[in-house]
């Protein structure tokens, strides 16, 4: 167990315990190009519908994800996750681009849906021997940082140059989803 | 419980079987006070489930803030104290935890906070279970009462502190932000869960 | 249960058991070099009923033990005495306790040289051994001082009451500020004055007064609750000042107890302060933000209540006092 651990130390605890767990988790999100695309765009696009979408899409995703990553562990097979991850990363940079802008309910359903595919994959792709709830705080942590991000950057719409800016980025995202829609199929 | 000469043999006993003695607590070499108040900071689910609580008692000013802490930090108190004393050997099953942090951290997302009475009881319930966990869990330390003070100390500040700032979030007309803490701490909770059930740790 | 009933049990739980003592006892290793090279060593393990507790030194394979005494149970410890030489004079040696993992005790390790530096470490079943150093750097003096202050101030009660005391006493940020700056100021002074050697006080005089200081807040703080007035609650700062200077000599004797490097000895009482004032600032910083935080969620107290820190510092002065009196006597 931990015994020798300077009280100036205690801080840095969650990264030197676990054998890493908190520091895997927290990367785990962060490691695929797919996944931290999709969640960006998802802050983005939040910042683009505005109240209360901005503060329910974070709300919601982290929910979504985890409940994707359960199915993940029960060994349930979904398929094709690959081809949704980059079909989600496709369609969330149109949405961003194009500005669009459903009801409500809608998008977080579309949203909800795609997280729980991108759980799917993290959960399936989880490492051995591990401290479980360190990992778990990382992963969520590193997931809601993702939107953040995505909200942050969405702070320049309230300037025309900046939803300019927000567009072409959604329509960075929706190439790079191509991509990898591309290499999924290959 | 005294360190009389019996303890000494005790542990001239363990030396002798050479087992592995592992204190549950965390060693700041502070001494058994400290010791047990940097517990609920270094523990994660102790420290999550402290905010899950403070943030979901939070969306309910500071009623409900006032009442979750006073329920919770007693109910600590008093369940690590008789962990100590009866020395029951009892620890939380992780899918309990689990539950707790998802069932906490949903009512906060979806904005569905408790009466300021079912905070209290609330409070209550989270402090025993806690509390007897890390009674028992901190029982191979020396300076058992200390620690209890400790732990107890911890759980005061750390508590009081989080709810605090959820009440000043929450008066602030920042509400949302609960919200967004709550579903993070359930989609830990959820995660956790799904790893204790069919995670690659087992 | 009402926030104030609960708020009484957990102060009253907070500050009644920290009189009592350590109970566990550490085991105490302590090398003094007696000539160049040369060293004697004393070995105290806790035992009672003449069972001692299964620790035993293994010193580094190159030390020639010139003379080894047979141990003894003395009291209820067991006692070992040995003389040894070591060609590099221990620097960089490894000493290890044997059988320190399985139990749950700490060890004491000071060894001594001959130019009057020290080094001290707990050692404890998860470091079962030590590297003995030679002469510390800068650096590593100024951390291992700056960490012992913190480890002196967080421990000791008695000054951390005073300060909890003066923070009830005081009013507005301006005169916090000013009473926590005289403090400081005036047990750095009076740190300085007692390590360099220039005033001596028995540390059990020390004690004693420094119960006396916080005995004497406790009618000060049941007279400002009652809106009456007195030096002590317009001018908080010069009772700091004042007894700041004793409290300052009672962090002398603990740096003294700890020992102070041959060299570097400004260097070392500069850490060691700023480790008491860091871990002093630390305290202070947790009750301001517990007191903001209270006064967030709109707990009251009632008039009991507020008098209890009064009493709970003004009981425990007294009774610190006492101690120390018999003490002297």
């Amino acid at each position: 167990m931990l015994h020798t651990i300077d009280l100036l130390a205690l801080a840095a605890l969650h990264e030197t315990s676990g054998a890493g767990g908190f520091g895997s988790g927290f990367l785990h999100p962060l490691t695929g190009a797919d996944h931290a695309l999709a969640m960006i765009a998802v802050g983005l696009w939040g910042a683009q519908l505005g109240k209360p979408a901005v503060a329910l899409l974070p709300v919601a995703f982290p929910l979504a994800m985890t409940l994707g990553a359960f199915v993940g562990f029960s060994g349930v097979e979904l398929g094709a996750v690959e081809i949704c991850i980059a079909l989600s990363a496709i369609l969330l940079g149109l949405v961003v681009m194009l500005e669009t802008r459903p009801p409500l309910w809608l998008a977080l359903l579309l949203v909800a849906g795609f997280a729980i595919f991108h759980g799917y994959a993290h959960g399936t792709e989880l490492p051995e021997g591990e401290d479980g709830l360190r990992y778990s705080i990382g992963f969520v942590l590193s997931t809601g940082l993702l939107h953040a991000v995505g909200i942050t950057l969405g702070l320049v719409h309230r300037h025309a140059w900046g939803r300019k800016l927000m567009r072409g980025l959604g329509g960075g995202v929706c190439i790079a989803g191509c991509w990898f829609l591309w290499s999924a199929l290959r | 419980m005294k360190h009389g000469p019996r303890a000494l043999l005790a542990t001239a006993a363990c030396s002798s079987l050479a087992p592995t003695a592992s204190a549950h607590l965390v060693s700041t070499e502070l001494g058994p006070f400290y010791d047990g108040a940097a517990h609920p900071l270094v523990t994660p689910e102790d420290l999550l489930v402290i905010l899950a609580l403070a943030t979901l008692a939070a969306l309910r000013g500071a009623e409900g803030g006032r009442r979750a802490l006073v329920g919770l930090c007693a109910a600590w108190t008093v369940a690590t104290a008789a962990s100590f004393a009866w020395g029951a050997p009892l620890s939380a099953p992780p899918l309990l935890v689990a539950g707790l942090l998802v069932a906490l951290g949903l009512a906060c997302a979806v904005n569905r906070a408790p009466s300021p009475r079912v905070l209290l009881a609330l409070g209550i319930a989270v402090g025993v279970l806690h509390g007897l966990e890390n009674g028992s869990a901190a029982r191979a330390a020396d300076g058992v009462w200390l620690s209890t003070l400790g732990i107890a100390s911890g759980v005061f500040v750390v508590a009081t502190l989080t709810t605090a700032c959820g009440v000043h979030l929450e008066r602030r007309g920042a509400a949302i932000a609960l919200r967004v803490a709550g579903s993070w701490l359930a989609a830990i909770g959820l995660l956790f869960a799904g790893w204790q059930l069919a995670g690659p740790a087992g | 249960m009402t926030p104030r009933n609960v708020l009484i049990t957990l102060l009253v739980l907070l500050f009644a058991p920290l009189a009592r003592a350590h109970e566990l006892r550490p085991a105490y290793l302590v090398l003094r070099e007696t000539t160049e090279n040369h060293f004697d060593g004393s070995w105290k393990v806790p035992a009672r009923d003449n069972r001692r507790l299964g620790l035993y030194v293994r010193l580094p394979d190159d030390c020639v033990v010139v003379r080894e005494l047979s141990g003894a149970f003395v009291d209820d410890a067991y006692v070992e005495r040995w003389s040894f030489t070591h060609p590099a004079g221990l620097v960089d040696a490894t000493i290890r306790i044997d059988g320190l993992r399985e139990t749950l005790t700490d060890v004491l390790v000071r060894i001594e040289r001959l130019d009057g530096s020290t080094q001290v470490e707990r050692l404890s079943p998860e470091r079962p051994e030590v590297v003995v150093r030679g002469a510390l750097t800068k650096l590593q003096v100024a951390g291992t001082y700056t960490d012992l202050g913190v480890r002196h101030i967080l421990g000791g009660v008695d000054h951390l009451l005073f300060v909890l005391g003066l923070l009830f006493l005081v009013r507005g940020r301006a005169m916090l500020f000013k009473t926590i700056t005289a403090f400081t100021v005036a047990h750095s002074i009076a740190l300085a004055i007692a390590t360099f050697g220039y005033v001596n006080v028995p540390p059990a005089l020390v004690n004693t007064l420094v119960a006396l200081s916080i005995l004497f807040l406790g009618p000060e703080l049941v007279r400002e609750q009652r809106g009456e007035t007195s030096l002590t609650i317009e001018r908080p700062w010069l009772v700091a000042f004042a007894f700041g200077l004793l409290h300052g000599l009672g962090f002398a004797s603990g740096l003294t107890q700890l020992g102070l490097p041959h060299s570097e000895v400004p260097l070392a009482l500069l850490s060691f302060n700023v480790g008491v004032e860091l871990g002093q600032l630390g305290f202070v910083a947790v009750l301001l933000a517990l007191g903001v935080a209270l006064g967030e969620l709109q707990v009251r107290f009632g008039p009991r209540m507020r008098r209890l820190p009064a009493y709970v510092v003004g009981s425990l002065g007294a009774f610190w006092l006492c101690v120390g009196l018999s003490a002297l006597i």
